[in-house]
């Protein structure tokens, strides 16, 4: 049993917790370091706070604003992702979102309402009806760092932004070889636990809370799960129909046929941006969008059938076949 | 640590900063998203936050008007008259350099220990960088070496500073924070304020003649300034060695700067703040044999 260094923090309305284990030289500093990136990488990225970097690029629409290279790269990549998906993975659709009732801080618990600058008369519920802003109307020039909005919009980056947080401290931590970094549903998992195995890491059980789906063995690498039990809108959980916090962009509703997606990846980033965008696709869309991708995944329905990656089996070290 | 982000960024930005150029980001190929991702990830751990913090600024400027002029000269200026800075502001002028030139975290709290004798507690100083922030990892790899090259020009830095560093020290680090990215308008103002009679009294400065070298370092590498002194005044500056990893076209606007200004206090550059650092500090260094 080796010992562990563990340090949390709360960030990105989760727990965010590392630990790094054996290699006692300045694993408290990293650890520290590499928290760290959570917390800049939400002021830069985050819908929920009003004085983020996001928030201020889309008061303005219309001209070409200068941005940092963070939410450069990130809004670029979030574009590679939307446009491989047709839109099924969406960063344009933070207004939706808000109206869907996530708009609160999750520190505060101040509400957060998108407001453009410009004097906009336009009725934007009346424009809901006829186009929806999506990531058509986002346009990068990567060579002038800026971002132009050629309609109103809040962009949404929720998706990927925690994700790249983790890959930014699974970076900050690369001369340590053993270490798991938690952020709520985005793990990364690097080299061996206290024990000297392989990390391995439980899938929920979509429905029956406490109970584990399966149990896979990873290392070297990113798990990211999303479930429909997430963050689900008000009280409603009951709800025949379930309003959680995936949205797809096309409908205004959140999709039904898929109980939660986990991804397994190099990048967290990538492996959350892919486990959404397959979450709407549905189970076969999806399955096809990951194995394209190249990464594994396994995807659960609500009548907890699973569809995974043919190299998902590999992984799996507790394969419970749950029949209904 | 140090290593870590040392040997990260170092291969992560390079590969990105090509791909940058070439790709107009549009995933065209299914199997790209992971390398794409991937991509993203080496470049914004390379750029860092010093990097991000201030196109962050920047953006928000020029949301609210134009554009910004750039050039928090009055705080760093070797002769800056210390009663022409009120608390209020200087207290945001030096948390605008602080946190665009974030690499001087560890020199400037130095320089205000070094320069004020009486008024630094050191406990708080270091807080006063700490408003940089909650930090960027990379910041804090790399201001061990930052701090040991302006080093040497820190005790031919003015007292000048001195005062400011210790307002904006006591000032809360909360407080600097959102001094920073407040809307420009007000400190720019600020600046030019305080400018004015900087730039006539730093006509008066009069440098030994000669031709001086000074070398800056940023985490992409070092640059060494040549300033030539004629007759007590800055007479050119040229970037004489350029070992940073980027192209040093990027700042070529800078030097000039220097001549105009009499002074080392150039402007930011966007995407290109490590370097522009780099050469402030190099142009310090060289005029500070000068004196």
């Amino acid at each position: 049993m080796n010992d562990a260094y563990v340090r949390s923090m709360a960030a990105m309305g989760t727990v965010v917790s590392l630990e790094i284990v054996g290699d006692k030289s300045r694993r408290e500093a990293a650890a520290k370091n590499a928290l760290e990136w959570f917390s800049t990488v939400e002021r830069v990225c985050s819908r929920f706070d009003q004085n983020s970097e996001l928030r201020a690029l889309c008061r303005i629409s219309g001209r070409p604003l200068t941005v940092s290279p963070m939410l450069l790269q990130l809004l670029r990549f979030a574009l590679d992702v939307a446009h491989e998906t047709e839109g099924a993975f969406d960063p344009a659709v933070g207004r939706q979102m808000e109206k869907r009732g996530f708009d609160r801080h999750y520190q505060t618990g101040e509400q957060v309402r998108w407001e453009s600058q410009e004097n906009d008369t336009r009725d934007h519920e009346a424009d809901d009806n006829h186009r929806r802003p999506s990531y058509r109307d986002i346009e990068l020039d990567i060579a002038r760092h800026t971002v132009t909005l050629h309609r109103p919009m809040q962009i949404d980056l929720g998706a990927v932004a925690k994700g790249l947080a983790v890959d930014l401290a699974a970076r900050q931590l690369s001369n340590f070889e053993n270490f798991a970094i938690d952020a709520g549903g985005d793990l990364f998992l690097s080299g061996h636990n206290r024990r000297d195995e392989p990390w391995s890491v439980g899938i929920k059980h979509p429905r029956t809370v406490s109970r584990l789906l399966e149990t896979i063995l990873v290392t070297n690498t990113a798990v990211c799960t999303s479930g429909d039990y997430e963050r689900i809108v008000g009280m409603e959980s009951q709800a025949l129909h379930r309003q959680h916090h995936i949205l797809d962009p096309h409908t205004n509703t959140s999709p039904s046929e898929v109980a939660s997606v986990t991804v397994v990846a190099d990048s967290a980033m990538v492996a959350d941006a892919l486990g959404t965008a397959a979450f709407v696709l549905g189970p076969a869309r999806g399955l096809d969008l990951l194995t394209k991708s190249g990464v594994n995944g396994c995807i659960v329905t609500p009548a907890t059938e699973l569809f995974s990656t043919d190299g998902w089996r590999a992984l799996s070290c507790s394969f419970t076949a749950i029949k209904n | 640590m140090t290593s870590a982000s040392g040997s990260g960024s170092d291969s992560g930005e390079g590969e990105t900063g090509n791909k940058g150029a070439a790709h107009s980001g549009r995933a065209r190929r299914p199997v790209g998203l992971l390398a794409l991702g991937s991509a993203a990830v080496m470049a914004i751990y390379g750029a860092g936050y010093e990097r991000t913090k201030p196109a962050a600024d920047r953006m928000a400027s020029e949301a609210m008007d134009g554009r910004r002029s750039m050039a928090p000269v009055a705080t760093r200026s070797p002769v800056q008259p210390a009663p022409k800075l009120s608390p209020d502001s200087s207290a945001p002028a030096i948390a605008t350099s602080t946190a665009a030139h974030s690499e001087a975290s560890g020199a400037l709290p130095d320089v205000a220990q070094k320069a004020s004798v009486a008024a630094n507690d050191p406990e708080r100083s270091p807080a006063q960088p700490s408003s940089n922030a909650a930090a960027p990892p990379p910041a804090t790899a790399v201001s061990d070496t930052k701090a040991s090259a302006p080093k040497s020009s820190a005790a031919t830095v003015p007292a000048a500073i001195a005062p400011v560093a210790a307002s904006a020290a006591s000032a809360k680090s909360s407080k600097a924070e959102p001094a920073v990215a407040s809307p420009p308008a007000k400190k720019v103002d600020d600046a030019e304020t305080a400018t004015a009679p900087d730039a006539a009294s730093s006509a008066t400065v009069s440098y030994r003649d000669g031709m001086y070298l000074g070398r800056g370092t940023s985490r992409h590498g070092d640059i060494e300034a040549l300033v030539e002194i004629k007759d007590g005044r800055i007479v050119s500056a040229i970037i004489s060695q350029c070992l940073t990893r980027y192209s040093c076209s990027w700042i070529s606007a800078l030097p000039p700067q220097v001549v105009a200004r009499q002074s080392p206090d150039v402007d930011y550059v966007s995407g290109a703040t490590q370097s522009a650092n780099a050469f402030y500090y190099a142009v310090v260094q060289a005029l500070s044999q000068a004196k």
